[in-house]
């Protein structure tokens, strides 16, 4: 049960932050972010599958691919952003980590105007 | 394997630690042998002032009672004594320099003193050989406390230094 | 990739951190703070190929290219 180990990871790394904190508050970033990339390696095969079945559900309920793409690149983007913004706020930077979320915001936006400009055009199409 | 990798990380920690060790212990040298010395020139000083003895003898004296490397240092300037025959007592002195600085690792500071009891050794009066005896026994003192001060900030130091390193070199090699 | 990790990491950061007072008590304290930045940059390093993995994972994960 990979749970476990992922708690003991977590746990272990916690405390050593804390210990590390006190004199070499760089090192405790350091180690928080190792701690994190650990987890994530560790949860990586579980993702693909649920993606791939999520997938292939979408498939075949007949929804178009690109729109299913596009969630999951904003799924991904915004995961990336908050391990980011989370690890800057540790290390006491706000304003850093609202720069970081403002940046996925703004890219997410981008992403999405596709979908919005089709749900526009769906709309139009409807009204008379 | 694994057996192998525990030694390998063994060597590197004792070496490390050693040369730690080594570059420590220069300091507490210095400081050993500033005191040797200056017991050394106290026994000199009761040979010349008090028994009267002329240097050779005076030197042959002290040469049994004072430590191995001092010692080393009085039979050095005893042979060219013999070797020159010129009765020139600093120029023997000299001979010894590179001995102080190489083997008993004394600074320039300390062997200036012990030259400038050597120029005017054996050349003056009883009172003035006096007075010169414990200007020099004044200086080493001064030397000493100084160097016990440094040997107290930079021994532990250069220890402390050479472990860490060492295990610092094991943890990245783990 | 596991566990031993981060013991590394924290390791290297609690003997910065003695050596770092160790050097600073016998007075020189710009050697401190370079020996600081070198174990900083050091784990940085390691670090920072982590985090490089990660990414590479994430964008072939949630198709990012």
């Amino acid at each position: 049960m990979e749970i476990f180990q992922i708690v003991g990871i977590g746990l272990v790394a916690t405390i050593l932050i804390v210990i590390v904190k006190q004199t070499r508050p760089e090192f405790a970033i350091l180690i928080s972010i190792a701690a994190g990339v650990i987890i994530f390696s560790m949860m990586l095969s579980k993702i693909v599958y649920v993606i791939d079945t999520i997938s292939s559900l979408s498939s075949r309920a007949d929804v178009n691919i690109t729109y299913f793409n596009t969630i999951l690149k904003i799924i991904g983007m915004a995961y990336i952003v908050e391990f980011a913004s989370q690890i800057s706020r540790d290390a006491g930077q706000d304003s850093i980590a609202m720069k970081i979320e403002l940046g996925g915001k703004i890219l997410i936006m981008v992403l999405a105007i596709p979908i919005l400009l089709a749900l526009m055009d769906l709309i139009i199409k409807i009204l008379p | 394997m694994i057996l192998i990798r525990f030694f390998l990380y063994i060597i590197i920690l004792l070496t490390s630690s050693l040369i730690g060790y080594s570059l420590g212990s220069k300091y507490s040298k210095r400081v050993i042998n500033l005191v040797n010395l200056q017991q050394s020139i106290r026994l000199l000083q009761s040979e010349v002032i008090v028994f009267a003895n002329p240097i050779p003898i005076a030197l042959e004296n002290i040469s049994r009672r004072v430590s191995p490397e001092i010692q080393q240092v009085y039979s050095i300037i005893e042979e060219s004594l013999v070797e020159n025959q010129t009765g020139d007592l600093y120029s023997c002195f000299l001979q010894s320099i590179e001995f102080l600085k190489n083997t008993c690792l004394l600074k320039d500071r300390d062997i200036d003193v012990f030259l400038a009891l050597g120029k005017v050794l054996g050349k003056t009066d009883r009172t003035d050989q006096e007075l010169q005896f414990k200007y020099a026994l004044n200086e080493f003192e001064l030397l000493i406390v100084e160097a016990k001060d440094e040997r107290i900030k930079n021994e532990k130091m250069y220890r402390s230094l050479g472990v860490l390193m060492g295990l610092g070199m094991i943890i990245i090699l783990i | 990739m596991d566990v031993n990790l981060i013991f590394k990491i924290a390791a290297i950061g609690m003997i910065t951190a003695i050596l770092h007072i160790v050097l600073e008590k016998s007075g020189k304290q710009e050697y401190a703070y370079l020996l600081t930045l070198v174990g900083v940059i050091i784990v940085l390093g390691v670090v920072i190929n982590l985090v490089s993995n990660l990414f590479n994972d994430v964008r072939v994960l949630f198709r990012l290219y």
